[in-house]
């Protein structure tokens, strides 16, 4: 095709599109959408590059791009006068935001529990150490059975995979790695801290701790558990992919967002085998995806996020649970996915300040 | 309002006339990249022509890649085969505004096929316990990249490390496993600073060699090119572990965010993911893609990755100081009329960067570590003088180091003809001897000359004598550097007849020392 005539259909086609907004008269009526940058956990990046998320925010006068940033990464690393909003997957991240920069209102929009992408002969393995029971489609785990397992006890080593019942030399899961749970970089990421939550109540004794002293009473059980790791993601899409792309092998159990695994397991070229299961801890924790406003116009379009029912409805379909339960449990009943449409054992993460006292340790400990 | 217009109308233009209506051409952006990527140079036509990108790569190894892009080298992008030390270097620097991974590829072992079915590695569950065994047994010699300069020897180090070390958790600075790493280390016969080279090296030594470490990619490539290897290499993915590889793309120029979400999108397309596959053998990053038929289909336990800077740099020192063999190296200089000036006192300063004043991140593991040996021939006319230096300290202030810096000062004069291949025949002698006398060193020998021989013996009588020497003495490796007028065909004749490699000082000689480093 010459530039020539590449040159008349631009003009034919910028010539009817006149027409057309002429005639439809005010699709447009607002003005130019309202550019809006903003940086977000990973995990819902891909609702926002959904073109019919883009199209409501779009109709409603935005053009809205979000950055993929790690949730307490939003905090620490980047100029947040160069955006409209941050949007980080807890409260804490959110709370840190907003105790470093001035801003304009929080909104609470979404929320899913944390839960442990696993595989069926890994439950099975845990089922034999009486932590883990089958629960159908799903598996359900102790989280104090689980922790101590990982974090030993005062009459138990912590436990590598080959040590479990039943997997003597391997047969089940040949690996002589520590039985751990990979998250991402507890300095950088909502859902390691989410995690961080759930293991301080089992450490803290099925409580949740209410200080810094109780927190720095089991902080010497919480280390292994994070720098055990070793090099973890700065964000929760990459543990996931890491799970979903490597296998058993690299990534036996890995905390995610309920949501990941629902957005992927109804995607057309799902990723997910019969072989991968859901651990629900029990008992769990729901993050609380907050959006932070910077500006005026992020203002608006959080306030859009957390009340515009066509949005809630498309982020039921990225498995978000919103305050619209019933397009949350249709979106799972019509694609059969196998999770968890109820759950009664839920915490709260400790208060700010003794989290943030936790992870500073970490943080220090990281250092050394 | 009219300005969007036009905009969403050339939108709808885009997918009927292709990247073309990009505003005439190619956007060139620059990528700071490991050689290992050098095989995606086939794919750039089409990169280009796809998404109105063209790549335009600067090669380099792993520390000297994360030094550039952390001393402020402008690069739009930045693509290693892994970027783990990059960014625990540059975590608070904000330099790695985004980063993908692109590919996947684990560091493996390729053993010859006879000996990997001889000891019953090609279909069992090997440990790296095995492996040092047979290593340090004297059965298994391998090939394997200096890990302070490439990446496949870095990640492997890392694997065979946190493997031995036990714990099942990420390595820590107190339990590196020194003695089990000196076994396993007993077996590598042949190193250096690039994989590439290393791959083309083995098939070159593959009759005194028994097997590599590499990338699997590469080694499955080695196996796919007909009649390049007299036996085939069996992959061994051992059971304690391994590290994958895994290519991000990363972001360093803010202004290129755009290019860099759109190539990350196409690279990871799921077509695109499959095109990478069959051209390199690599594992899609992408979950749902189909993983090429030749590469084998198995659980890979991967072991962690270390989180912290501080000890992967124990890591690397203790790798230096005490796991490999030491090494001795003859560095054969010219000071004839002709280095007068500043090439003789460049050549004073890359010499003496090596006793600790260099003080970047390479300069740091390009120090002459403990145990080591060096050997400086000095030539005119004649063979001026020849001193050895042990390394027991490395400390800058050592005496050792002060007595080298001394030596360096004072021994390194300028004047007279150019006697080359006397002196080179003498560090042949030299290291032919010592080697009987300790065979337990890595010996390599390391010219730097800046004009023609023009006195004593010339190419021709020099490899003569060569083919007299010892075969333990015709095995010890010269790395000639072009320099000035130094003849490009004999050096390059030298290296081949050594199986060597030629580096080209492009004037820089600290630089080029340093790269060397790399081989020793």
């Amino acid at each position: 095709m010459s530039t020539r005539t590449r040159l008349g259909i631009a003009a034919v086609l910028v010539a009817a599109l006149i027409v057309v907004v002429l005639v439809a008269g005010g699709t447009f009526g607002g003005g130019d959408p309202v550019p809006v940058v903003g940086l977000s956990g990973s995990e819902k990046i891909p609702f926002f590059e959904d073109d019919r998320v883009q199209a409501v925010l779009r109709d409603r006068g935005f053009e809205v791009e979000a950055r993929s940033a790690g949730s307490r990464e939003i905090a620490t690393s980047y100029d947040l006068t160069l955006y409209d909003f941050a949007f980080p997957a807890g409260v804490p991240a959110a709370t840190k935001i907003r105790a470093e920069n001035s801003t304009e209102g929080q909104f609470s929009t979404f929320f899913t529990p944390m839960v442990i992408a696993s595989w069926d002969p890994i439950a099975d393995l845990l089922a034999g150490s009486g932590v883990a029971r089958d629960a159908g489609t799903y598996h359900v785990v102790d989280l104090r059975g689980l922790v101590d397992l990982m974090a030993g006890t005062e009459s138990a080593e912590p436990k590598v995979w080959t040590e479990l019942p039943g997997n003597e030399a391997g047969a089940i899961f040949n690996s002589s790695r520590s039985v751990l749970i990979n998250s991402t970089d507890i300095r950088k990421s909502n859902s390691a801290a989410m995690y961080l939550s759930m293991v301080s109540y089992a450490l803290n004794g099925g409580a949740i701790l209410t200080s810094t002293a109780e927190a720095d009473a089991i902080y010497d059980r919480v280390e292994p558990l994070f720098l055990g790791q070793g090099f973890a993601a700065s964000s929760s899409a990459g543990p996931f992919e890491t799970y979903l792309v490597r296998g058993m092998g690299g990534s036996p159990m890995v905390m995610v967002y309920e949501a990941q695994f629902i957005e992927e397991f109804t995607k057309e070229s799902s990723a997910i085998t019969n072989d991968m299961t859901l651990l629900y801890p029990e008992p769990t924790l729901f993050t609380q995806h907050t959006f932070v406003a910077l500006t005026e116009a992020g203002r608006e379009v959080g306030e859009l996020l957390s009340s515009d029912p066509e949005l809630q409805r498309l982020a039921a379909e990225y498995g978000l649970r919103t305050t619209d339960r019933a397009a949350f449990e249709g979106w799972i009943a019509e694609n059969q996915v196998p999770v968890a449409a109820d759950l009664q054992d839920v915490i709260d993460p400790p208060s700010y300040e003794v989290l943030e006292h936790l992870i500073q340790r970490l943080e220090e400990a990281y250092q050394r | 309002m009219i300005r969007r217009l036009v905009v969403a109308a050339l939108a709808f233009l885009l997918p009927a006339t292709g990247i073309a209506a990009c505003g005439g051409g190619d956007t060139t952006l620059t990528v700071i990249a490991g050689s290992e990527l050098k095989d995606l140079e086939p794919l750039l036509d089409q990169i280009a022509e796809d998404t109105g990108y063209r790549l335009d790569f600067t090669y380099t190894g792993t520390l000297t890649g994360a030094e550039r892009v952390l001393g402020g080298e402008e690069f739009d992008l930045a693509w290693f085969s892994h970027a783990k030390y990059l960014e625990l270097l540059a975590a608070s620097s904000g330099l790695v505004k985004a980063s993908e991974p692109v590919m996947l590829s684990p560091v493996v072992l390729g053993v010859k096929q006879s000996r990997a079915e001889q000891w019953g590695w090609s279909n069992g569950a090997v440990t790296w316990a095995d492996i040092a065994a047979r290593a340090d047994a004297g059965e298994f010699r391998f090939a394997m990249t200096n890990p302070t300069a490439s990446n496949s020897g870095f990640t492997a180090l890392i694997g065979v490390a946190t493997a031995f070390a036990g714990t099942g958790a990420a390595l820590s600075v107190t339990d590196i496993p020194t003695e089990e790493m000196q076994r396993f280390f007993n077996g590598l016969e042949l190193t250096a600073g690039s994989s590439g080279w290393l791959a083309e090296s083995y098939v070159e030594s593959q009759a005194t060699l028994d097997g590599l470490v590499n990338y699997e990619s590469v080694l499955l490539s080695l196996n796919a090119e007909p009649g390049l290897l007299a036996e085939p290499l069996t992959l061994v993915y051992p059971a304690d572990g391994i590290v994958t590889a895994d290519y991000p793309l990363m972001l360093l120029n803010e202004s290129q965010r755009e290019a860099h979400t759109a190539l990350v999108d196409y690279f990871r397309s799921p077509a695109m993911q499959e095109t990478i596959g069959t051209t390199t053998l690599r594992r899609p990053a992408v979950p749902g893609v189909n993983i090429d038929s030749r590469i084998p289909d198995a659980v890979l336990v991967e072991v962690p990755f270390p989180g912290s800077l501080g000890v992967i740099d124990e890591l690397l020192f203790s790798y230096l100081d005490d796991q490999r063999a030491p090494a001795h190296t003859y560095y054969v200089l010219d000071a004839s009329g002709s280095m007068e000036g500043e090439p003789i006192e460049s050549l004073r300063i890359a010499l003496k960067n090596l006793t600790g004043l260099d003080t970047s991140v390479t300069g740091q593991f390009a120090r002459f570590r403990l145990r080591e040996e060096v050997t400086l021939i000095v030539f005119s006319d004649y063979v001026e003088s020849v001193v050895d230096f042990v390394i027991s300290d490395t400390d800058p202030n050592s005496a050792e180091f002060r007595r080298f810096r001394e030596f360096v000062d004072s021994g390194l004069v300028a004047g007279g003809g150019t006697a080359l291949y006397d002196a080179l025949l003498l560090a042949y002698e030299m290291a032919g001897a010592a080697k009987e006398a300790d065979k337990e060193r890595f010996y390599s020998i390391v010219l730097l000359s800046d004009g023609e021989a023009n006195e004593g013996l010339d190419y021709g009588e020099f490899d003569r004598a060569f083919s007299q020497l010892h075969e333990d003495a015709q095995a010890i490796r010269t790395f000639p550097i072009l320099f000035g007028d130094a003849s490009d065909d004999e050096m390059h004749a030298l290296a081949e007849l050594t199986r060597g490699r030629v580096f080209d000082s492009a004037g820089d000689l600290a630089k080029v020392f340093k790269t060397i480093r790399g081989y020793q």
